[in-house]
């Protein structure tokens, strides 16, 4: 990956305001929101913007490498800006900024589909993050506690199991239609910002 | 006399002891052990862990304050006993499982252990050595942009709340929120675009080509690989016994 | 050490940014450069370090020379021995996570020795007198000192010319004596030729061997600064401040008293009772007792950090006092918060957001729907934006956004309009004409809050100043302490003045 100096102040600044979000909203939603929100819809948010910032910053950077670039930026200085503790949220940005490359790399050219999808697929990490991060915490015991957990929870409720499974399903597609929204939305604000900065 | 040299950097010489290979060797390290160590054994790991931790980044284990580390331990030990194995006691009308529960304690000190080394690693490792390391991995200008981003996050933080208040004094939330949210959004990022020509000719003006590798001033210690040799040393030993 | 010639430059679009200038500076010179807003000064500041025409989509014609090297001939990076330009603002030009990574950048970028880069970073802290801040992280420093650091990290590359383009233009009174300070010792300890760019005049144009003024890429008046103020009705025609020679803080602490006496008897717009206010726990404003008065003009004044903007947003109703009391007249009291109170603040492009000036201006009254065309018409005359109605503000001067900016607050016909730092990039002439305008809203009864640390403007303008230390409004004007070499000098240059 080699960038030019305005590349690569173009990913600082583009870095800086996904981290910039991260830091100020991220902090205020998670306090208003309560834990079981956090998880779905907090992180839901955040990561739409997030995608938004960087498919935008693809605007102006429109090289292979620049939106990951961005993610690590972004991440970095979320590690900073919270105490250098939590991994969790530095894990969820690379990965999204790394499935958006894998998106765009997926439709080569340089289209609003190609945005839709890398949207898509970044926020499908989001579904699969929490997962992910408790299996490495915990290893794979833990399955067997949030498998558990749906079990008792479908007899509770008198519903049968496959509903519980057509929820969760539900709730990847939601994650996959925001994300290829973001996509969308990142395509239009990327020309209007174009715009105005070249007037 | 260097400016390095000067009595002022002394404090950090023990720090210095592990360079930032070695903070990352010790959370790989402790990560790998912690997931092949079966049942008790993750207790030594995690007595080795608290260990370095104290000696070398006390900071680290202000982690065991965090409510939010406590937020997914505390669920997982509580209904390891009521999810897993099969139930071989009752409290209060509950049947619970003895194996369920020591899995659960096991599961829960392993989370500890990695959400330890890596509180280590992050604390004890710089900004600048991070962009380097990853610089190291074929991201090139990282380090850079890193700096960059890094002094322009408060002038971009302002630019946010300036331009949020001065939309909401303007009735901007009072009708078509999506619209100003998106009006929001353009008047930021084209703001802090707008800063980056003066941010390119001051990083030309000091000489700053990313075609030209500045090198690593990192170098591994004879801790670091002293660290290695032990980590590498109990996970062939956890996995043989 | 500058030899320039015949030296043209052209943007895109054919505009000329400089026109044919000539200009030779001598070593060790201490040469302050000022002009109206868009008269060339900061290109002629990036032809001296070859950003022009190496870096930049600028056509660059004629000859410039800087220690002998012609900068159209050698890289960016090889002028960067020569030449160390320091920006105005201090965040676009800090690369480095703590002071001593930010000192190491320019000279690693050489491929200098860590022995080398150790000793340059070292001579470069004890030159501009921040060994103290070695450590510290850069982003946890006030603006005066990453202005400090900035000088610091050009230093590094051991330059024999200075070019400083308006640093202290966003820097209080402290912050700015500070860097000029630090500059003028680098010129009389260590030889340096000093090249500066700046608006206001009075603190740089006391440590001046020599005084430039340009207009429309050309320069019209060159010599001592005593010489060049005397030609008062052409700078003022250019729009360039002459230091006023009876500006002293003294004065404005009695003028302070004055105003407070005379407003007694008065029903107040806006009262504050031993408020007290901040961010979370950090209190930043503390027994706060005040009041504004319908149709006056007040100035709020201290330095970065004091207190001001938070006054400006618990005001504005964007903030919550904590302890105390803000009391509104009844009838403004009824009225929504943006039309209770308007607020302008420093950079217009952060609250610019629709893409023409008539969409801008009317955004607000649409949204509290009391939109109406005479009211917008009227409002562009007499803001003098009635041409550029159509135009996009991002495409428009600095100045011309302030206005903008300042109309589309207007068009809500607040109560009480607060102005939060509006000197930024702005030079005189358009600084005081948005004033000018102002000082007639007055009539109508709309209140003015002016937050500055522009001591001048408020000479000028307030009617009333307040003076806030440490978050405490006082009446008193800060005491300098020691006379320092600006001091003296500035007092020797107002003698000259008033003679």
């Amino acid at each position: 990956m080699k960038f030019s100096v305005r590349d690569l102040v173009y990913i600082a600044i583009f870095g800086a305001i996904w981290g910039a979000v991260e830091l100020t909203l991220g902090s205020y939603l998670h306090v208003i929101f309560p834990p079981l929100a956090d998880t779905f819809l907090v992180g839901m948010i955040m990561a739409s913007l997030g995608v938004i910032v960087a498919l935008v910053g693809r605007h102006f950077v429109p090289r292979t490498g620049a939106v990951f670039m961005i993610g690590v930026v972004a991440a970095i200085l979320k590690m900073i800006g919270i105490g250098g503790v939590t991994v969790g949220p530095m894990v969820a940005i690379l990965a999204e900024s790394l499935l958006m490359e894998l998106g765009l790399l997926i439709a080569r050219k340089h289209t609003r589909w190609g945005f839709v999808l890398a949207g898509a697929l970044a926020l499908a990490w989001n579904f699969f993050h929490k997962f992910i991060m408790m299996f490495f915490l915990f290893g794979k015991g833990v399955y067997e506690v949030y498998a558990g957990m749906v079990k008792q929870g479908a007899s509770l409720l008198r519903i049968d199991l496959s509903y519980a499974l057509l929820i969760i399903v539900f709730l990847l597609l939601i994650r996959l239609v925001a994300g290829g929204l973001a996509g969308w939305i990142a395509w239009d604000l990327g020309r209007v910002v174009h715009d105005r900065l070249a007037r | 006399m260097t400016v390095w040299q000067d009595s002022r950097a002394m404090p950090r010489t023990r720090r210095i002891a592990f360079s930032v290979y070695g903070y990352l060797f010790f959370f790989l390290g402790t990560a790998v052990t912690a997931i092949l160590a079966r049942e008790g054994r993750v207790v030594l790991v995690l007595l080795g862990t608290l260990l370095f931790a104290g000696v070398f980044h006390s900071q680290a284990l202000k982690l065991l304050r965090d409510r939010k580390i406590w937020a997914f331990i505390v669920p997982t030990l509580l209904l390891s006993p009521l999810v897993i194995g099969e139930p071989d006691l009752e409290i209060w009308g509950l049947h619970l499982s003895r194996a369920g529960f020591w899995a659960g304690v096991w599961m829960a000190l392993r989370a500890l252990c990695i959400a330890l080394a890596a509180s280590v690693f992050a604390r004890a490792v710089s900004v600048s050595q991070m962009a380097e390391l990853l610089e190291g991995m074929r991201l090139k200008g990282l380090g850079f942009a890193l700096g960059v981003a890094t002094n322009m996050l408060p002038t971009i933080q302002e630019t946010m709340q300036t331009s949020y208040q001065a939309i909401r004094l303007r009735g901007g939330f009072r009708s078509g929120r999506l619209r100003t949210l998106r009006l929001l959004l353009v008047t930021v990022i084209a703001g802090s675009l707008r800063r980056g020509d003066d941010i390119v000719s001051a990083a030309e003006a000091r000489a700053f080509d990313p075609a030209r590798s500045l090198g690593s001033s990192i170098s591994v210690t004879h801790a670091d690989l002293a660290l290695a040799a032990a980590f590498g040393a109990l996970a062939v030993a956890l996995l043989l016994v | 050490m500058i030899d320039i010639k015949d030296l043209t430059v052209r943007y895109k679009g054919d505009q000329t940014a400089l026109d044919g200038l000539s200009l030779r500076v001598q070593p060790g010179e201490f040469v302050l450069l000022t002009g109206p807003s868009g008269c060339g000064k900061s290109t002629l500041a990036r032809c001296l370090n070859g950003l022009i025409p190496h870096a930049s989509k600028a056509t660059m014609t004629g000859r410039v020379a800087v220690d002998g090297m012609p900068t159209a001939e050698h890289t960016v990076a090889e002028m960067a021995a020569h030449v160390g330009l320091v920006f105005q603002n201090p965040s676009t030009q800090l690369f480095g996570s703590t002071v001593a990574e930010e000192l190491a950048f320019g000279p690693r970028n050489l491929g200098l020795s860590p022995e080398e880069v150790a000793q340059r970073s070292a001579f470069a802290l004890e030159a501009t007198g921040i060994q103290h801040l070695r450590e510290r992280a850069t982003t946890s420093l006030s603006a005066g000192e990453q202005q400090r650091v900035a000088i610091a990290a050009v230093l590094t590359m051991r330059p024999r010319l200075l070019v400083l383009d308006e640093p202290t233009s966003n820097l209080d009174l402290k912050g700015s004596k500070a860097v000029l300070e630090t500059v003028h010792r680098l010129c009389i300890d260590y030889g340096l030729t000093i090249f500066i760019i700046e608006h206001r005049l009075s603190e740089a144009a006391a440590l001046a061997d020599r005084m430039v003024v340009m207009n429309e890429g050309k320069i019209l008046l060159d010599g001592p600064p005593e010489d060049v103020f005397r030609e008062r009705h052409l700078l003022s025609e250019l729009g360039v401040r002459c230091p006023d020679p009876t500006l002293h803080p003294h004065n404005i602490a009695m003028h302070s008293v004055e105003g407070q006496m005379q407003r007694s008897g008065t029903k107040p717009l806006v009262q504050l009772e031993d408020v007290e206010a901040g961010y979370d726990s950090h209190l930043v404003l503390q027994e706060v007792d005040f009041a504004v008065y319908p149709g006056e003009f007040v100035a709020l004044v201290g330095d970065n950090g004091a207190g001001k903007t938070t006054m400006a947003r618990l005001l504005a109703g964007l903030l919550k006092a904590q302890r105390g009391r803000v009391t509104w007249d009844e009838e403004v009291q009824r009225v929504p918060l943006g039309r209770r109170v308007g607020l302008l603040f420093q950079n217009p492009l952060d609250q610019l957001f629709c893409d023409s000036v008539e969409e801008e201006i009317s955004f607000g009254p649409r949204n509290f729907g009391s939109l109406s065309d005479e009211k917008l018409d009227s409002l562009l005359d007499v803001t003098g934006l009635a041409k550029l109605r159509h135009r996009n503000p991002y495409a428009l001067s600095v100045g011309q956004q302030q206005r903008v900016a300042l109309a589309s607050i207007l068009a809500l016909e607040p109560a009480l309009l607060i102005l939060d730092e509006p000197t930024m990039g702005q030079d005189w002439g358009s600084l005081s004409r948005v004033m000018d305008f102002l000082t007639r809203l007055k009539g109508h009864g709309q209140a003015i809050l002016l937050i500055t640390h522009d001591h001048e403007l408020v000479r000028r303008y307030a009617e009333r100043i307040l003076m806030l230390e440490d978050g405490k409004l006082s009446n008193v004007a800060p005491h300098d302490g020691e006379s320092s070499t600006m001091d003296i000098r500035r007092e020797r240059l107002h003698e000259v003045l008033s003679s």
